[in-house]
C-alpha cells in the first residue's frame, strides 16, 4: 500500500492539452500573387501629396511670422544699439567742448609760450594783391 | 453573424462620434472661458508677462553759441534705487553701496534698514541718483539683484563758469532755475514719450510700437560768442580782484544788431555745481548786468550830450561856462572836480565836466531830457529773455525835483543795467537806431531746418548826424580825455568813463568806493562793438580801472570778429597832457525815492549812490589825505586818482599847500586843495 502509493505520488500532473500534437505542413503559396489595386494606389498617393501640400501651405503661412520674428529681435537690437550710439556720440561731443573750452585752451597756449601776435605782426592783405606774402614766395 | 457584426460596429462609431462630439464641446466652452469670459484677466497676465511700457527719453535742447560750440547738453545717466524688502542684510547692502557709490554708509544702512521694515517699509528706495558712468559700471558689474537702475537726464555745462549767469541751470528734475535755461524752458523742455515693446521669456524684445511719440526739446543758437565771452570773463576778474572791488559787469554787444556778444558777471559760479547754502553763493549767482540797476554816473552824460545836439542850438564846439568849477545851483553851490572857466562841449564830455553837464542839462530841460533818456530804452526792460530783468529807475517829470535836471545830466537819480548802458551805446555806435538786445539767434526743431530769429524792426531815436556827432565826441575822450586808457592798437575808438559814489546804507553815508564804469565801441566810423564795463566798490575811477579792461575785451573782439584795423598800429594818445581819469559825478543834488531792493541785495547792504540829498550825519569815514606837498602835478593827480580822491588843483609847478593837511580823513564830497607854485 505504502509503495504504490509512493508509485502514484512520483509521476507528474499531465499538463493541459498534453494529449495535443503538432506538426509542420508545407503549403506552396508561390503561385499565389497579390492582385494590382490602381485605386488604392492613387489614394495613397492623393493622401501623401495632400498631406505635402497642407504642410507647404502651413510652412507658407507661418514662415513670415516666424521670420518676422527673427527680424524682429534683429530690429530691436538695432535700435538698442543706435540709442547707444547716439548717446555715445553726444558723449563725445560733450568730451569736446570740454576739451576746447577756451580756459583750457589757454592753459595749453601758455604751457607751450603761445602768445597773440604782437602789434605788427599780422599782415592783412589787400583783396587786390596777390597771394605771394601769404605763401612768402618772391614773384617771378 | 454578419447583422450583429454590423451593429456593433455602428455603435462603436456612434461612441465616438460622441465621444469626439462631448470632446469639441468641452474644447468650445473652454475656448470660449479663455477667449470671452476670462479675456481680461489673463490679456492682462499676458502682458504683465511679455509686454513692457518703456519711456523714450526726450532730451532736453543743446544750448550752443553762434558758432556751434556746445555750452549745455544734457546726457543719459543712470540712477539707483533698490527694493529694501528684497534686501536680506541691510549691513552688508550699505557696504556694498556706500563703498561704490561714494556714500556715507551708516547713513544709508539707517534708511536701508528704515525702508526694510516696520511702518517706514517701502518697496522703492532711491540710493543715489545721476550717479556718474565709473560708478554705473562698477555697481552694474557686480549684478545685485536687488539693485535697480533707472535711466535720467543730467545737464552738463562743459565749459565751467563761462556764461554761467547767462546760461543759468537747471535743478535737480532737470528744469530751468535761472538765465536761458529758465526763462525758455518750455522750449529747451522735452516731453518723453513712451513705447510698448513684446518681450520674450528671455526678456529680449522682439517686437515694439510708439505708443506716445518723444517729443525731444529745442535746440537753441545763442548770440554769444564764446571767446568774446572768455576774455571778458577773464579780464572782468582780473579787474575786480586788482582793484578790490566788489562785484563788475560787462556787456559786449554788436550796435547793428543787437547780437549780445558776451554777457559776464563777477563773482561767478559753476552751473555744474549744485547750489550751495551761503550768502556768496547767493550772491554769485546774482546776473548783476541785467538785474541789478546801478546809478551809471558820468557815462550818461553822452546821454544829455546827445539830447542837447537834438533839441538846442549846441554844437559840438559851442562853448559852455563851467564856472571855474563852481556853480551855484538852487542856492547849493557845487564843485566840478578839475576848474575850468569854460569848456566846448566837446570837451565837457572830454574832460567829463559836472558842471558843463549840469549847463547843457538845463539848456536841454526836463521835459525833453525826459523824453531824450526814455527814448534810450532807459526806465523800461530791454525785453531780453532772461529772468528778472530789471526796467531800472528813472521817476516822471512831475516827480523831479528843481535840481534833478542837473543830477540826471550827470547820471544821477536814474538807475540802469549794464545791458540798458549797452543799448544806448549802441544807438549812438550804430547812427540812432534803438535796438533790442538780442540772445537767441536761431532754434532748431529737431530734424528741422533752424529757424532764424529776426532782428526787430529798429526805431529811429535820433538822426544820424547826432549819433556820428556824438560818436566823435566819444572819440576825443579817448583820445585827450578821461577814457585815455580805453585807446585800442589799430583800431579808432569812442567811449565815455563815469565814477559814481556808493553810498553805505549802514552808515549813511556816501563811501570813497565808486561804481567805476566804461561805455565805448569801435571802431568809430563803422562801430562793430559796443562794450559796457562796470566795476562795483572800486577806489579808482572809471577811466583808470573800467577803461582798461575796454580796451583788453574790445581788441579780442575786434580780432575774433575779423573786422579789419583802421588806425596803423603802434600809435598811442597824446600822453603829454596828464592821463586825467576824474570823472566822478557830484552824488546827492536832490532826495530820490528809495532805492529798488534788488541792488540792495546785490550789494550786499551797500547800495550804490542815488544822487540822494547829502545825510545829515556825514561822517569823516576816510580816506586819509596823502601828503602831496613838493610833488607834481601829474604825480598828485595820478596819486589822487589812485585813492579816489576828487582833487581842486591851483596854479601850477609843485604842491606847496594843501587842505585839508595830510592825515586827516575826508568827509564825503570833500574834496583836497593843492596849491601849485613854481
Amino acid at each position: 500500500m505504502h509503495t504504490a502509493a509512493l508509485v502514484r505520488s512520483s509521476r507528474l500532473r499531465p499538463t493541459p492539452n498534453e494529449d495535443v500534437y503538432f506538426f509542420v505542413k508545407r503549403i506552396d503559396n508561390s503561385r499565389v500573387v497579390r492582385a494590382a489595386n490602381p485605386r488604392a494606389r492613387q489614394r495613397c498617393w492623393q493622401f501623401l501629396g495632400t498631406g505635402g501640400l497642407i504642410t507647404l501651405l502651413l510652412i507658407g503661412l507661418f514662415l513670415p511670422s516666424a521670420y518676422g520674428l527673427f527680424l524682429g529681435y534683429d530690429l530691436e537690437e538695432l535700435k538698442s544699439q543706435q540709442k547707444r550710439l547716439l548717446e555715445e556720440r553726444s558723449a563725445l561731443e560733450l568730451e569736446e567742448a570740454r576739451l576746447l573750452a577756451p580756459a583750457r585752451l589757454q592753459e595749453l597756449a601758455r604751457a607751450r609760450e603761445l602768445a597773440p601776435p604782437a602789434a605788427g605782426r599780422v599782415v592783412y592783405l589787400s583783396p587786390g594783391s596777390s597771394a605771394e606774402l601769404a605763401w612768402n614766395v618772391k614773384s617771378k | 453573424m454578419e447583422p450583429l457584426s454590423s451593429d456593433r460596429a455602428a455603435n462603436r462609431l456612434n461612441l465616438l462620434v460622441w465621444i469626439a462630439l462631448i470632446w469639441a464641446v468641452a474644447i468650445l466652452g473652454r475656448l470660449l472661458d479663455l477667449q470671452i469670459l476670462s479675456h481680461a484677466e489673463l490679456r492682462r497676465q499676458a502682458d504683465i508677462q511679455h509686454l513692457r511700457n518703456l519711456e523714450v527719453r526726450a532730451p532736453r535742447g543743446t544750448i550752443f553759441d553762434r558758432n556751434g560750440r556746445v555750452l549745455a547738453m544734457s546726457l543719459p545717466v543712470d540712477s539707483v534705487a533698490v527694493d529694501p524688502r528684497q534686501i536680506k542684510d541691510p549691513a552688508v547692502a550699505a557696504g556694498i553701496l556706500a563703498g561704490v557709490l561714494n556714500l556715507d554708509e551708516a547713513a544709508l544702512y539707517e534708511k536701508l534698514k528704515e525702508s526694510s521694515e516696520g511702518p517706514g517699509r517701502r518697496g522703492f528706495l532711491w540710493i543715489k541718483r545721476k550717479i556718474s558712468p565709473e560708478e554705473s559700471e562698477r555697481l552694474r558689474s557686480m549684478k545685485l539683484e536687488w539693485v535697480e537702475f533707472r535711466q535720467e537726464s543730467r545737464r552738463y555745462y562743459p565749459k565751467g563758469t563761462l556764461a554761467a549767469h547767462l546760461l543759468g541751470g537747471v535743478d535737480s528734475e532737470e528744469k530751468g532755475n535761472a538765465g536761458i535755461e529758465m526763462a525758455l524752458e518750455d522750449e529747451l523742455q522735452g516731453l518723453p514719450g513712451s513705447v510698448r515693446m513684446l518681450t520674450d521669456v528671455k526678456q529680449r524684445g522682439y517686437d515694439s510700437e510708439v505708443f506716445v511719440e518723444p517729443q525731444p526739446g529745442r535746440n537753441l543758437t545763442l548770440t554769444l560768442h564764446e571767446g568774446i565771452q572768455y576774455v571778458a570773463e577773464r579780464e572782468l576778474k582780473a579787474a575786480v580782484e586788482e582793484n578790490n572791488c566788489q562785484t563788475g559787469s560787462i556787456v559786449v554787444m554788436d550796435p547793428r544788431t543787437g547780437d549780445v556778444l558776451a554777457l559776464a558777471n563777477y563773482p561767478t559760479y559753476d552751473p555744474n555745481e549744485p547750489v550751495k547754502p551761503g550768502e556768496k553763493e547767493k550772491q554769485a549767482r546774482f546776473d548783476l548786468a541785467v538785474s541789478v540797476p546801478f546809478e551809471p554816473g558820468s557815462v550818461f552824460k553822452v546821454i544829455t550830450v546827445a539830447a542837447a545836439l537834438e533839441t538846442t542850438p549846441l554844437k559840438p564846439e559851442s562853448i559852455i561856462p563851467c564856472g571855474s568849477g563852481r556853480i551855484n545851483l538852487f542856492g547849493r553851490v557845487i564843485r566840478d572836480h578839475d576848474s575850468y572857466a569854460s569848456l566846448s562841449m566837446a570837451d565837457v564830455l572830454a574832460k567829463s565836466s559836472n558842471i558843463g553837464a549840469i549847463q547843457i542839462g538845463m539848456r536841454v530841460g526836463d521835459a525833453r531830457m525826459y523824453e531824450y533818456v526814455r527814448r534810450f530804452g532807459f526806465g523800461k526792460a530791454t525785453g531780453v529773455p532772461l529772468p528778472a530783468e530789471s526796467s531800472g529807475m528813472l521817476r516822471r517829470v512831475s516827480e523831479w525835483q528843481p535840481s534833478s535836471i542837473g543830477s540826471i545830466a550827470m547820471g544821477h537819480e536814474v538807475s540802469t543795467t549794464t545791458l540798458q548802458l549797452a543799448r544806448a551805446c549802441s544807438v549812438i555806435a550804430n547812427g540812432g537806431l534803438l535796438v533790442r538786445p538780442r540772445l537767441i539767434l536761431a532754434h532748431h526743431k529737431p530734424g528741422g531746418k533752424p529757424e532764424i530769429e529776426p532782428v526787430e524792426e529798429f526805431k529811429q531815436i535820433l538822426k544820424p548826424e547826432t549819433a556820428i556827432m556824438t560818436r566823435r565826441m566819444m572819440e576825443g575822450v579817448v583820445l585827450h580825455g578821461t577814457g585815455k586808457k580805453a585807446h585800442l592798437d589799430g583800431y579808432t575808438a569812442g567811449g565815455k568813463t563815469g565814477s559814481a559814489q556808493i553810498f553805505d546804507l549802514e552808515k549813511k553815508v556816501y563811501t570813497h568806493r565808486y561804481n567805476a564804469s566804461f561805455m565805448g565801441f569801435a571802431p568809430v566810423t563803422n562801430p562793430r562793438v559796443v562794450v559796457v564795463v562796470t566795476l562795483n566798490g572800486s577806489a579808482k575811477f572809471g577811466g583808470a580801472v573800467a577803461a582798461p579792461v575796454f580796451r583788453e575785451v574790445a581788441t579780442t573782439a575786434l580780432r575774433l570778429l575779423d573786422v579789419p584795423k583802421d588806425l596803423p598800429e603802434g600809435i598811442s594818445p597824446d600822453t603829454n597832457e596828464p592821463a586825467g581819469v576824474d570823472d566822478l559825478a557830484i552824488a546827492g543834488l536832490s532826495s530820490p525815492p528809495p532805492p529798488p531792493p534788488a541792488a540792495a541785495a546785490a550789494a550786499g547792504g551797500v547800495l550804490v549812490a542815488r544822487a540822494s540829498s547829502r545825510p545829515a550825519n556825514v561822517q569823516a569815514v576816510g580816506p586819509t589825505v596823502p601828503d602831496f606837498m613838493g610833488k607834481t602835478m601829474r604825480a598828485v593827480l595820478e596819486q589822487s586818482a589812485a585813492l579816489g580822491l576828487a582833487v581842486e588843483v591851483q596854479g601850477s609847478g609843485l604842491a606847496r599847500a594843501q587842505a585839508p593837511p595830510a592825515g586827516s580823513l575826508l568827509a564825503h564830497g570833500e574834496h583836497v586843495r593843492v596849491q601849485f607854485v613854481r
